[in-house]
């Protein structure tokens, strides 16, 4: 049962079409969802206004983590897996039966999670760190919900089989699926280090267990946590690959390279999760610098090996077909009215210059203990998962609506300008609070005032201004999401559907032309631009450890 | 064929001279990092390095009872004011929602900390200079500070604990 | 993978095996991450008796 697209000549399975709309509405619910709860946490978090009472600001956070970071970002990377592993290799998904019934799981563990949080019944964060505990309910929600997202990954290998059998490819996989492999990989591990957390603190809930260790606890909670963010990582770096493809028509100027480095990640990037447990009594100094250093940095060399081979690729294209003058006319002369590619661009900077820089920061040992659980540390991560992945995905959105649901997008002067001013929102936003971070600022924290308490503290009058900056950038970013998410729904289910390529809002770009010769550097733009970020981390790092002299002494 | 299939002959291609630029320096700034935080415990004076040790609330509480009778100078707002003779070990318990006791040290002199929760996990955050540590029950961890600079600090919680997790503040006065 | 006729690379073999790369993912994690971290965990040393002795006087 095949369509074929009459844009991209991509051949359709029928059967897998509804399951990756079905994955892809969940997923927009869920951002709504925890959007929602994001506006609602900026206003209780800005004092001015200081809008919730002290239990719903801790349910509301536990209810933005949970919708955001794990429903959106799972859901919509179940709906990748299967068009990667389907639609991109001309071959059917294998058991669809078995898909909808991976769906069904997710679907009552999305619902019994925000029941229970809904209604106070988990009041312990996305961490549920013990001895902190929620009703069994909770627990038994998030493990439906793997063990609906483990099938989605088993489901994914399936296909590739299948597809590999059936021979509807040649040779390697293309880079995009091959990046989703590495993903898969890493979800599984993830899903496997869950069950081993999230099993015996169900029966602790239900009372079968007596009590669980809280240093086992967090060690393990993190082996799921982080590695759960490296398949984000991995999934979004994927989608650059694809986006540069689509929007320019631009390879991995050296896709061993790119591959190499996607392996890199399935070896190295697990034992990251360390760096969660720096500051934290327990495991040692050498558990702590092997793990996070060792083995982490092959991880980080793997990601800047990504940073210069998606830029590249773009520029290397684009020279190609003509935008040679200068190093970056290039860049100037890109489709930004793609509001494809001027998501995947902006996300791509955001993550590397925000989220990447302070991302080392907090993971060496000693420039730990400056960010440990202050608003710096939510605010490292608004810059990789929400200016990178979230944008990323919401990037690829503009192209599974035309595509997928055959779609033209609506508003779409509106959806050109929408990646700026979500990425414009969330850089103010997460700037600021790594900022309020460095003041001292804690993160999951009702009042900063100490109203009530025997002592209190005043910070630094100068965090007042940025948290009128905070609170702009929070305001922004929610708006940008609002926007993306109406468009999406008016779009999907009262846009008008697309008849042909004419309606293509969109450009598929045919492959850039041949090199005609080879002369000089193939990137030296992105070359540039790289040095640059280079100097820019260095700096940053050199300051953070400079800070730490005028600290307490501690050993 | 796949959809986007990828060239032919990847495999072979040769790596492009500014890819191989940034790979050898992405490397070298690795390796420098790695090298940095072994240093810093050679000679920086801020190392999260430290001793742990098991313990349970009993002992723990009892071990924090004799050191605040042992020290004990006054109180305030009913907590404990403890001033200990320098170089000695400290207790400081965290429970819901208080930092015990209230301490009185002398710059530049050494204390051997021991931190524990007798309840949830709580985060140790020490203001203004903002230095942030975690605190488990069951667990003592040993970390010896060195004030290097008098006033008064107060210890926050950062590590989420209930619903009266943001009034959870503690006191340390630094002396000349 | 190469096609017919050509040499394969040895390390394409490495990279293309989906169960490979999850045994290697899956070992190296467990190994130096959860292993290793669960070890020092278990094996703590408890407050030293004269530790103890010096503040509890006894
Ligand atoms: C769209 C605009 C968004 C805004 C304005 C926003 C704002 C916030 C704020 C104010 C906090 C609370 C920090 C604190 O009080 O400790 C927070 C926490 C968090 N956000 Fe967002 N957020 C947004 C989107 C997202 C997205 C898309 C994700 C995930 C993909 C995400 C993941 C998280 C996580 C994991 C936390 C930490 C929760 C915790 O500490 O338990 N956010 N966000
Ligand atoms: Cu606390």
């Amino acid at each position: 049962m095949f369509r074929t697209c009459d844009i991209t000549g991509f051949k359709v399975d029928r059967k897998v079409e509804p399951l990756i709309k079905a994955n892809a509405v969940v997923a927009v619910v869920s951002l709504l969802l925890g959007v929602t709860g994001a506006l609602l946490l900026v206003l209780t978090r800005w004092q001015v206004v200081h809008l919730l009472l002290p239990d719903w600001y801790y349910r509301m956070l536990t209810f933005h983590g949970l919708n955001a970071l794990v429903f959106w970002i799972v859901f919509f990377e179940i709906a990748g897996l299967y068009f990667g592993s389907t639609i991109i290799l001309n071959c059917k998904m294998s058991t669809p039966g078995v898909g909808w019934f991976a769906f069904i799981l997710t679907i009552l563990g999305f619902g019994l999670v925000n029941y229970a949080v809904l209604a106070g019944k988990a009041d312990v964060l996305f961490t549920s760190y013990v001895p902190l505990r929620a009703e069994p309910v909770y627990y038994l929600g998030i493990i439906l919900f793997a063990v609906g997202a483990l099938i989605a990954c088993f489901l994914f290998l399936a296909n590739l089989k299948k597809a590999k059998q059936e021979k509807t490819y040649e040779g390697s996989l293309p880079l995009f699926t091959y990046g989703l492999l590495a993903a898969c990989i890493i979800a599984i591990l993830t899903i496997a280090t869950g069950a081993i957390i999230y099993i015996p603190t169900l029966l602790w809930s239900l009372g079968y267990i007596k009590s669980l260790n809280p240093a086992m606890y967090k060690l393990v909670f993190w082996g799921f946590g982080h590695s759960s963010q490296q398949i984000n990582v991995t999934a979004m770096i994927s989608i650059w690959y694809l986006g540069a493809f689509l929007t320019v028509g631009g390879t991995s100027i050296n896709e061993k390279v790119s591959r190499i480095a996607f392996m890199l990640y399935i070896i190295g990037i697990n034992v990251a999760s360390a760096h969660h447990i720096l500051s934290d009594p327990g495991v040692g100094t050498e558990f702590k610098i092997f793990n996070t250093s060792y083995i982490m940095y092959i991880a980080v060399l793997a990601s800047l090996i990504h940073a210069f081979a998606v830029p590249s690729a773009i520029e290397s294209a684009q020279r190609r077909r003509g935008f040679t003058k200068g190093l970056f006319d290039w860049l100037i002369n890109a489709p930004w009215g793609n509001p494809a590619f001027s998501a995947v661009l902006l996300g791509m900077l955001g993550f590397g210059f925000i989220g990447g820089v302070t991302g080392v920061i907090n993971g060496m040992e000693q420039t730990n203990t400056i960010i440990h659980n202050t608003l710096s540390l939510p605010g490292h991560f608004k810059g990789t998962v929400v200016i990178g992945t979230t944008l990323t995905f919401m990037g690829a959105a503009y192209y599974i609506v035309p595509l997928v649901f055959r779609k033209k997008i609506a508003f779409f002067k509106l959806a050109q300008l929408q990646p700026w001013i979500f990425a414009g929102g969330v850089a103010l936003l997460s700037s600021s609070m790594y900022i309020l971070g460095a003041f001292g600022i804690p993160r999951r924290h009702y009042d900063i005032t100490f109203t009530g308490s025997a002592f209190t503290h005043t910070f630094n009058p100068a965090t007042d201004l940025f948290w009128v900056l905070f609170a702009i950038g929070g305001i922004l970013a929610v708006t940008g999401a609002l926007i993306w998410i109406i468009i999406i729904v008016v779009s999907v289910f009262f846009g008008k559907s697309l008849t042909g390529p004419q309606d293509m809002q969109l450009a598929v770009a045919s492959p850039a032309p041949e090199a005609k010769e080879h002369k000089g550097l193939e990137a030296p733009g992105t070359l540039v631009l790289s040095i640059l970020f280079m100097v820019v981390f260095l700096t940053f790092i050199a300051l953070n450890y400079g800070w730490l002299t005028a600290m307490w002494e501690v050993k | 064929m796949s959809a986007i299939p990828p060239k032919e002959g990847w495999y072979y291609t040769k790596i492009a001279k500014e890819e191989k630029i940034w790979i050898g320096l992405a490397l070298v700034v690795c390796l420098g990092l790695f090298a940095t935080m072994i240093l810093w415990h050679v000679y920086g004076k801020q190392n999260p390095s430290f001793t742990t040790y098991k313990t349970n609330v009993h002992e723990f509480n009892a071990l924090y009872d004799a050191f605040v009778e042992k020290y004990k100078v006054g109180e305030e707002h009913g907590f404990a004011v403890v001033k200990p003779d320098p170089n000695t070990d400290v207790f400081m318990r965290a429970q819901i929602w208080r930092w015990e006791p209230v301490l009185i040290l002398k710059k530049g002199e050494s204390y051997r900390f021991h931190l524990a929760s007798t309840d949830f996990l709580h985060g140790f955050s020490l203001q203004p200079i903002n230095m942030n540590f975690m605190v488990y029950p069951n667990h003592d961890y040993v970390l010896t500070f060195t004030p290097t600079e008098a006033g008064e600090y107060k210890v926050i919680c950062n590590e989420f604990c209930g619903v009266g997790h943001h009034l959870m503040v503690g006191k340390i006065v630094v002396e000349e | 993978m190469a096609k017919e006729g050509e040499k394969t690379p040895f390390w394409l073999y490495v990279i293309e095996d989906p169960m490979l790369l999850l045994f290697m993912g899956v070992t190296i994690y467990a190994v130096f991450y959860l292993l290793w971290g669960v070890m020092e965990l278990s094996n703590l040393p408890p407050i030293p008796e004269d530790l103890k002795k010096s503040i509890l006087g006894r």
